[in-house]
This record gives structure tokens, C-alpha cells and sequence, in this order.
């Protein structure tokens, strides 16, 4: 498949969408898209950009609500519908901004990663919001047909678990979908379907999940094949030509891909030595605390462990040699033959000088709760805000004497219970740096999502109460779209 | 990854009481040493870790003769390991042999192999084209250890030629591997780590039966074969066609849904839903008789044989809104003489009762309690069987197609013993301790050799079927190599009428 070769001149504007639907306000919103043939358009490079980045913003807004506190209230919720039907004003709009942001981030593999989480949860969100007729219009887009009403009845007994306490008694005209399990593997792994020789038996109340799989396997499945033979492969060379540097610099916008270490003003790289990471403690989130100390009691720390803290010390402007430092002196246990046998390689590679040779930058929150949980009575890392149960949590928060009240601490642990892992960090942050007035200057973005965005926030609010000059200015969205064009970063920054 | 398994070693492993008198004591320990040599850099090597070695105390005990040495490993490959069967198997075609098979040929292999005594090199990226080919490394290498890998879209050992993303892995069995090391903390025999005796093999048997009724049932995987993993532990692979191409994405789900979270020193809040879910009921169904059998006496676990075990590992575990139950009970079992069976139906309706669901009138405490508490306490003796029973999965090496799994037929070095294949319906009939050793294989063979020159028995066609393999191996052939090149037949059939169809030549 191609996906940017079919963008050809071509006489008309939008090929195959009827007048009525995509001139009838909140349209695009409604109509539920595969995005399974790229569209026939002829349109400007300009226009090319300006609807790349209406999408970007959709799929920014996404990204915002879904991590935050509102993630789940009519006001998120609406505001995200809002956005939606502002900026993918049209069908034909919806069609072509996802196409072009599926070749622009098809060429690497974070990126792609990130548009098909994101273009899934869009989709998803769509289809919760739509309506009866057009999930069932959704349900025959993918073929799926409701269970044969015979074979409900036969089933009944055991499909009845599946519906809600109450519900029982409507059971009889609920409806059914049978797929392959293969389809509805969420709903497997939670056991919230019945799987019998294969097949997944889901209540109506639940297809939207195996729609949200569906989508995602299709568009995966393409974003493989862009990655595996290039975005242009089936288009003359003028075209690509002129196309390839104009999907490069959208593929090097928006995603703060690049390790936070260089947004860093040069006085606080050089302000982490490893003879200071031990006090720099009190600014580091929960999981890198609860690692420092795990270091500073085994004398050691495992594989997971290291990776983790490795890289976010790197990410804090740790430099090689002094990380190298760092952890011989740590390892204290140890000769330093056995350190160098078995350790320094590891440090090493986390900073691409052994291996495959590829640097790597800090896991971000989402990466660190969804790694391999800690599984060994020496394992450090991961989320505690996951990992733990609100017990231990407590208990941690108080030993670290985290909040001046028992009620600041309830809070983060609150947050814990519902599972808002990354609202209860943030608001441990919140607890621990309480001046409104210096929150102002500082950008509290990303706290929340990725370990080194509170260091350096923890660090410039010190910075600000103790009277630091201003350090953190050019801290603003700006700095993510470096290398960018200058309207680019325009459009991205007015969507923050 | 790799580094990992050199660091976390026992310093103490070097008294292994494997053939302590036997001059290659040294050379089979090995196994525990420092594995520098090992040269892999790859980040995506994964492979199942042979965890610290402890003492074999069971081997020890039941023969001081030599069990493992390099010379029987030689004896071993050169005269029984079944390479028919691992080829015919892994080829997934049944007309064995002259037939060359991509499944087999891309089949990435392993091998772990010894030099010189206490050296030891992990050889990555192996492959064969054919069953002869294989059979000759292996002869020539004998290696300690053989894992198998993915079937990638090239042949594995062509990595170096390859260019970076050209050897992707596209099929592999879905495995499952459960080691009694997880089961420590309920282990009441005696035994920790890698030690293991028949009472707590009892967890094994277990795990198979819930497994394999799954694996059919539910996911309606029809060739599914299980191994003695030589040890402490049992692999199963599942090798219909569907289960080999599934995702790592779809893998993940499939081990998921088999794994039961329970409450953890560093998670307590654990949610199981009423009604349960149709497999965990059939696994209930499973294992509480299993639970009452062989956890609850002293005979087995001993969960409530004494005082002490059933106030710490029981009582002391109800719920909150439960404790009147607890004091209630420890005061009655103080002094009675009711079986640890009736002690958990008496526990059992307490807690009925004490929710309002024991029938007769509610009591007072049953209309006051939170709906919340009555649901955690009606949880509650569920979570107990399942603590104790349902199986621990290393959810790891299940997750994706290139982890690297110790291949069937292989012998565990530290025990001698074959990692042999079991059916599933006989897993209540399975003795560990009674899998052959590759000294007793030995014996075996010269027994039949003496015997055989006495009574002229017509000529077997394998080695192995001299020896006690053949209970291992025949049913293996018949349960499972069978059924499955079937359906290879079949689909193969079918293929081939529908090409015919199409072209219009029948």
C-alpha cells in the first residue's frame, strides 16, 4: 500500500463523500472512519502543513485529557469533542490530516508508536460517544455481526455473567458478538469476555473495544509497511522529492522524543555529580527515591533498576564518566574487578558506548509503569505509585515526611487507590512545592509523565525561592519543536 | 539481561551433592560457575534463567551413582536423544526426514557448551536445514543445554550476513514454564529453591490440570504437549498452527487471562469478581479438592494441622469485618478433634453465615456490614484456595516469540534427568524422581543388551525404546506427534483440492 502516492493531481477536491454529510456541522465528529484507502487530493504544501498540524493538535488534546484529572469528566470529555469538531472540521479533512500524520510518523518507530496509541484512543473515543446506529453502521464496517439469536439462547447460561447485576432481567434481547479471541485481547487478558474454543463472546456493551482493536491492528499493520518500505515507494521521484523533507520536519515536531537532558540550561547539568545525586533526593519523584535508597541498602542494583535510574541520571545531565562514578562508588559491596566485569558494561550501554551503540533517553512515566514489574525482593524499580498498595504507600510518604499534613498525604494516596498513578506524583509534587507564585514561572508540564520533568521542575523552584535568576525561560513548549519551521511551531505552541 | 544470571549465582553452589564422590564432580557443577564467557550483547536476548542451584537433596538421597557426567552426555546424544522425534516434531510436517522444512530450517536453536571443564559458552543463532545437520552439531558439540528460539523469516544463522530488521521472528509454540521456585512461600515440606520432593510436586499436577483444560476449553488449542523440565519445573508448548503465529500482543493476553493476582506484600487490594469468571470456576472446581486433600493436613502442607500455622497462614488473612470469626475459631480448634476437612467447611460457613447467606435468618452483623466488606469476605476463601493452589506462571517467557525455552529431550546437567514428555491425562501418575537418569539410562541399556542376547528379541528400531524413554517417548508419538501431522494432513489436503479447484483440474 501507499499512502502519500495517491496525493496526485486529480480534478476533483474530494472523491466519494456525499455533499450533505460533510456540510452538516459536528459531521466529522460523527462519522466514523477506517482510514483504509487514502484519499484522491490535490492541495497545496501549505495546506498540506496546516491540516497536519490541525490533526497534531486533536491528537495533543487527546493526550492532555486522557492523562489528566478530567480524563474521565463530561468536561474533559466535551472539550476534547470541541476540539475535534473545530479542527477536523470535514470528513474529507478527518481523512486527509490522518493520512498525512501517518506517513510523517511511519518513519520512526517511537512516533509511530505514539500515533497508533493515539489515533486508536481517538478512535475509541468517537465510538463512545456515537450512538446506537452508528455503532452498529461500525460493527458492519468490520463485519461483525451479532451473535446468531440461537446460538445466544443456547449460551445464555453462561453469557449471562457478562451483563451487568441489574440488567439480568432485559438478558433475553441482549446482544452478542462472537470473534476470535485473537480480536478482543484486552478483554481476554481482564477476563471480561467468555472464551470458548477460540472464540470471545462479548456483550454489546463491550464491542467497542474489539472496534478499538480492530482499528488498531489495521492501522498498525500499515504503519509496519510504511516503516518496512517506505513512505514513498510508489510515487514518482519528483513528488517525493518535494514531499519527504515536509514529512520529515512534521515528524520532528510535537513529541518530546528528544532526551530532556538537552532542554537543560547548562547550570544544572553541571549541577548533578555523583558526589550530590544522594542529596538531590528530595527533587526527584517518588520512583527514583525509592530507587536511590534501594541503591543506597543493597549496595547494588538490578538490571531493571539500573536501566531505570541510569538513564533518568543521564537524563538529569549525569555525565558517563561521572556515572560511571556514581555507581562504582554505590556497588560498594564489591570489588572493583567484579564491578568492571559485570557493571560498568551496563552503565555504558545505557549511554550507547557498547552494544548496538544507541543511546537511549529516560523512560517517560507511561514507559516505567508499564515495564516489567518489579519481581525480586531487589528490584528497585517501576511505579510505586502502582506497585505498592496504599499501605506501604502511606507509610513511605510519612517516613519520607512527604506533606506537612496528614490530609496532603491522604491525598496522593487517594489518587493511588483510583490507579491515577500519574495524578498522585503530580500531586506529590504539588505538595512539596506549595508557592503558587513560583509554580508560575516554571514549566509544570510534564509532571506526572516523565521523571526528569519534575527533577527539573523540583530544581528551578529551589532555583526561584532562593532568588535564581530566571533560569528556566526558555522552558516553554517552544523548546520541543527545535528544528522545525518556524509556522510549525506556531501552530503547535498557540495549541498548547 | 544476560549479565543478570551471572550476578544473582550462590556463592555456596560448589557443594552440590550431586556424584560427590565421582571424579567428574567437578565438571558437573560447572553449571553454578561464573558464566563470563558468555558473549551476547543482544538486548532482545531473553531466555528462561537457570536461577541460583541449591543442594539435591532428593538426588542425592536416591542414588550416590553417577548421574551426569560429559561422558554420558556424549553416550547419550551418540545412542538414545530421540532426533527423529525433535525433528519431526519441529519440522511440522509429517513425511519426516528427506523432506526439507522452513519451520525447521528457520528454527533458531541454542546450545550452552563446555570447552573445557568450568568454561562455559552460550552459543546464540543456530540453525539446521536438516535433521541430519542438527544431529551432527549436536553430536560434535554435545552441548550441556539446548534451548529453542523463534522460526524467523531467515535462517537464524545467517544473522551476520543480514541486514538489521531482516531477521524477524514469525512463529513460535506458545509456551508456559512454571518452576516450584515461585511456590516458596506455600511450600510447608521442607523444600525451598530448586529442591523439590513429592509433596510439593503436588503443585505441578495442579498447574497441568487447570492448564491444559484451559488451553483446550477455553482457547481451543488442540496439540499441546507437556515436559518435565528435568528439574523443578514443567513446560508446556502449544503447537497448533494459531497458537505459533499468535502476537506477542495476543500471547500476552492469553498468559494474562491465566494469571490470577493475588495480594502481595506490596499490593493488597486484589479484586476477583462474583460469579466467577467460568475458567477460574472450573479451576476452583479443580483445585479445592486438591486443597483439602493435600494443603489443609499435615500429611501435605499442613494449612491446618497445628495451631500456629492455621492462626498465621489462615486466620490471621480474614478480613476485618471477619475477625469475630477468627477469635471465634481459634478458641473452638483450640481443643477439638475435627479433621482439617471439616475445619474448612466449618471456616467456610462461618463466613456464609456471617454475610447473611447461610440461610435462616440474617444476623444482626449481616444487616449492618457493608456491602463492600460482605463482598470481600465472600472473596475471601476463594483467594485462599487460589493462593495455595493456582498455578504460578513465569508470565515472562509466555510473552513473546523470541524468548528462549530449554528444549524437550535435552538432560537437566545438575540432576541427569531427561526432560521428558508427559501426558497430561497421567499428570496424577507423573514421579519425578522416576525419569531416567543418564546413569541409570546406561545401566538400562546394558541390562537389555544382556538380556536381549539370552531371549533373541526381535531388534527395536530405536535406542531409546531399549530403555524406560519408551514409557516417555511412545505416548508422546501417539498423543501428540500423531494427531498433529493429522492435521497437518488434513489442512494439507485441503490446500491442495482448493488449489486444484481453482485451476479446475480435479
Amino acid at each position: 500500500m501507499n499512502v502519500v502516492g495517491p496525493i496526485k493531481p486529480s480534478s476533483s477536491l474530494i472523491a466519494g463523500i456525499p455533499e450533505e454529510e460533510s456540510s452538516s456541522k459536528n459531521a466529522a465528529f460523527k462519522q466514523i472512519q477506517l482510514y483504509d484507502e487514502a484519499p484522491q487530493v490535490e492541495m497545496s504544501l501549505d495546506q498540506f502543513e496546516v491540516y497536519a498540524l490541525k490533526r497534531l493538535k486533536v491528537l495533543r488534546k487527546l493526550e492532555r485529557v486522557m492523562n489528566s484529572r478530567t480524563a474521565n469528566s463530561i468536561d474533559g470529555k466535551n472539550a476534547l469533542k470541541k476540539t475535534i469538531s473545530e479542527e477536523l472540521e470535514t470528513p474529507e479533512l478527518d481523512q486527509i490530516s490522518h493520512f498525512i500524520l501517518r506517513a510523517a510518523y511511519s518513519l520512526d518507530e517511537e512516533k509511530r508508536r505514539w500515533f497508533l496509541t493515539h489515533e486508536t484512543a481517538l478512535f475509541r473515543f468517537r465510538l463512545e460517544q456515537a450512538d446506537q446506529k452508528v455503532l452498529t453502521k461500525s460493527c458492519k464496517m468490520f463485519q461483525l455481526t451479532p451473535l446468531h439469536p440461537k446460538e445466544a439462547q443456547e449460551k445464555m447460561q453462561l453469557l449471562k455473567m457478562l451483563l451487568p447485576h441489574d440488567n439480568n432481567t432485559r438478558s433475553s434481547n441482549q446482544t452478542f458478538y462472537k470473534v476470535p479471541f485473537t480480536q478482543a485481547l484486552d478483554l481476554v487478558a481482564k477476563r471480561q469476555c467468555i472464551v470458548e474454543r477460540g472464540f470471545a463472546y462479548i456483550p454489546a456493551s463491550k464491542v467497542v473495544s474489539i472496534l478499538a482493536g480492530k482499528f488498531r491492528m489495521l492501522l498498525s499493520a500499515s504503519l509496519a509497511h510504511l516503516a518496512q518500505n517506505g513512505i514513498l515507494g510508489g510515487s514518482n521521484s519528483s513528488e517525493a522529492e518535494r514531499l519527504h523533507p515536509l514529512l520529515q520536519n512534521i515528524n520532528s515536531c510535537l513529541l518530546e522524543t528528544e532526551p530532556i537532558s538537552e532542554e537543560l540550561g547548562s547550570f544544572q547539568a553541571s549541577m548533578v555529580t555523583p558526589g550530590n545525586v544522594p542529596k538531590l533526593v528530595q527533587h526527584m519523584p517518588l520512583c527514583m527515591r525509592t530507587m536511590q535508597t534501594g541503591l543506597q541498602k543493597d549496595k547494588k542494583l538490578r538490571y531493571h533498576g539500573r536501566l531505570q535510574y541510569g538513564l533518568f541520571l543521564k537524563g538529569a545531565g549525569l555525565s558517563l564518566e561521572d556515572a560511571l562514578v556514581f555507581f562504582q562508588r554505590s556497588f560498594s559491596n564489591m570489588t572493583a574487578e567484579q564491578w568492571q566485569k559485570e557493571y560498568s558494561y551496563s552503565i555504558r550501554h545505557t549511554y550507547g558506548k557498547e552494544g548496538q551503540k544507541k543511546s537511549k533517553s529516560a523512560y517517560n512515566c507511561s514507559g516505567i509503569i508499564n515495564s516489567q514489574p518489579p519481581s525480586h525482593p531487589g528490584d528497585h524499580h517501576g511505579c510505586p505509585y502502582k506497585e505498592y498498595d496504599s499501605d506501604k504507600l502511606s507509610k513511605l510518604l510519612q517516613s519520607l515526611k512527604i506533606g506537612s499534613t496528614p490530609g496532603d498525604r491522604q491525598a496522593i494516596v487517594n489518587l493511588q487507590k483510583s490507579k491515577h498513578y500519574n495524578l498522585a506524583c503530580l500531586e506529590h509534587f504539588k505538595v512539596m512545592h506549595p508557592n503558587q507564585e513560583a509554580l508560575k514561572d516554571i514549566s509544570v508540564d510534564n509532571i506526572g509523565n516523565h521523571p526528569n520533568a519534575w527533577f527539573r521542575a523540583s530544581l528551578a523552584y529551589k532555583e526561584y525561592e532562593t532568588g535564581g535568576a530566571g533560569a528556566e525561560n526558555n522552558e516553554k513548549e517552544g523548546a520541543l519543536v527545535a528544528g522545525s519551521p518556524k509556522a510549525v511551531a506556531d501552530v503547535a505552541m498557540s495549541s498548547a | 539481561m544476560p549479565e543478570e544470571s551471572t550476578q544473582e549465582q550462590d556463592p555456596d553452589n560448589g557443594t552440590t551433592a550431586v556424584a560427590a564422590t565421582s571424579p567428574t564432580s567437578a565438571v558437573t557443577n560447572v553449571y553454578a560457575k561464573d558464566n563470563s564467557n558468555k558473549e551476547i550483547t543482544n538486548e532482545d536476548f531473553d531466555m528462561d534463567e537457570d536461577e541460583p542451584m541449591q543442594t539435591e537433596t532428593e538426588a542425592a538421597k536416591k542414588s550416590t551413582a553417577v548421574v551426569f557426567s560429559p561422558e554420558l552426555l556424549k553416550m547419550y546424544y551418540a545412542r538414545l536423544f530421540p532426533f527423529d522425534l525433535l525433528h519431526s516434531w519441529l519440522a511440522y510436517s509429517p513425511n519426516n526426514n528427506n523432506s526439507q522444512s522452513w519451520l525447521f530450517s528457520r528454527r533458531e536453536f541454542s546450545m550452552t557448551i563446555e570447552p573445557s571443564p568450568g568454561e562455559e559458552i552460550y552459543i546464540r543463532y543456530q540453525s539446521f536445514s536438516t535433521s541430519q545437520e542438527l544431529t551432527t552439531a549436536i553430536l560434535k558439540r554435545r552441548p550441556t543445554k539446548i534451548d529453542l528460539g523463534a522460526i524467523f523469516s531467515q535462517a537464524p544463522k545467517d544473522h551476520k550476513t543480514l541486514q538489521k530488521g531482516q531477521l524477524q521472528p514469525v512463529q513460535r509454540e506458545l509456551v508456559f514454564d512454571i518452576d516450584l521456585t515461585d511456590y516458596d512461600d506455600i511450600r510447608h515440606c521442607g523444600c525451598t529453591g530448586a529442591q523439590i520432593c513429592n509433596k510439593c510436586w503436588v503443585f505441578m499436577t495442579m498447574a497441568v490440570e487447570v492448564l491444559d483444560g484451559g488451553l483446550k476449553k477455553d482457547f481451543g488449542f488442540d496439540h499441546v504437549s507437556w515436559f518435565y523440565s528435568g528439574r523443578r519445573g514443567i513446560h508446556a508448548w502449544i503447537c497448533d498452527e494459531t497458537a505459533r503465529t499468535l502476537t506477542n500482543e495476543a500471547r500476552n493476553a492469553v498468559a494474562t487471562y491465566f494469571e490470577v493476582k493475588l495480594a502481595s506484600d506490596n499490593n493488597k487490594d486484589v479484586e476477583l469478581h462474583l460469579p466467577l469468571h467460568p475458567s477460574l470456576q472450573r479451576a476452583f472446581d479443580i483445585l479445592e479438592p486438591w486443597f483439602i486433600s493435600d494443603i489443609l493436613p499435615a500429611s501435605g502442607h499442613g494449612l491446618l494441622a497445628s495451631p500456629e500455622r492455621w492462626k498465621k497462614d489462615l486466620l490471621d488473612t480474614i478480613p476485618e469485618a471477619g475477625k469475630s470469626i477468627a477469635s471465634l475459631l481459634e478458641k473452638k480448634w483450640a481443643n477439638d478433634t475435627t479433621t482439617p476437612a471439616e475445619k474448612w467447611e466449618q471456616l467456610k460457613k462461618h463466613v456464609r453465615v456471617l454475610i447473611g447467606q447461610g440461610g435462616g435468618a440474617k444476623t444482626k452483623t449481616a444487616k449492618t456490614m457493608s456491602t463492600k466488606d460482605k463482598l470481600r469476605l465472600e472473596h475471601w476463601p476463594i483467594e485462599v484456595v487460589f493462593r495455595h493452589t493456582y498455578p504460578r506462571l513465569d508470565i515472562n517467557v509466555s510473552k513473546t516469540m523470541n524468548h528462549l525455552l530449554k528444549s524437550p529431550f535435552c538432560v537437566h546437567p545438575k540432576t541427569g534427568r531427561v526432560c521428558v514428555p508427559i501426558q497430561p491425562e497421567e499428570i496424577r501418575q507423573f514421579d519425578p524422581f522416576a525419569v531416567p537418569t543418564l546413569g541409570r539410562l546406561m545401566e538400562e541399556l546394558d541390562d537389555y543388551e544382556k538380556t536381549a542376547a539370552m531371549e533373541e528379541r526381535p531388534k527395536p528400531k530405536h535406542e531409546w525404546q531399549k530403555t524406560s524413554l519408551k514409557g516417555y517417548f511412545e505416548p508422546f508419538q501417539k498423543a501428540f506427534l500423531e494427531p498433529l501431522h493429522k492435521e497437518i494432513r488434513k489442512h494439507d489436503k485441503n490446500q491442495a483440492e482448493q488449489a486444484a479447484a481453482m485451476r479446475g483440474d480435479f
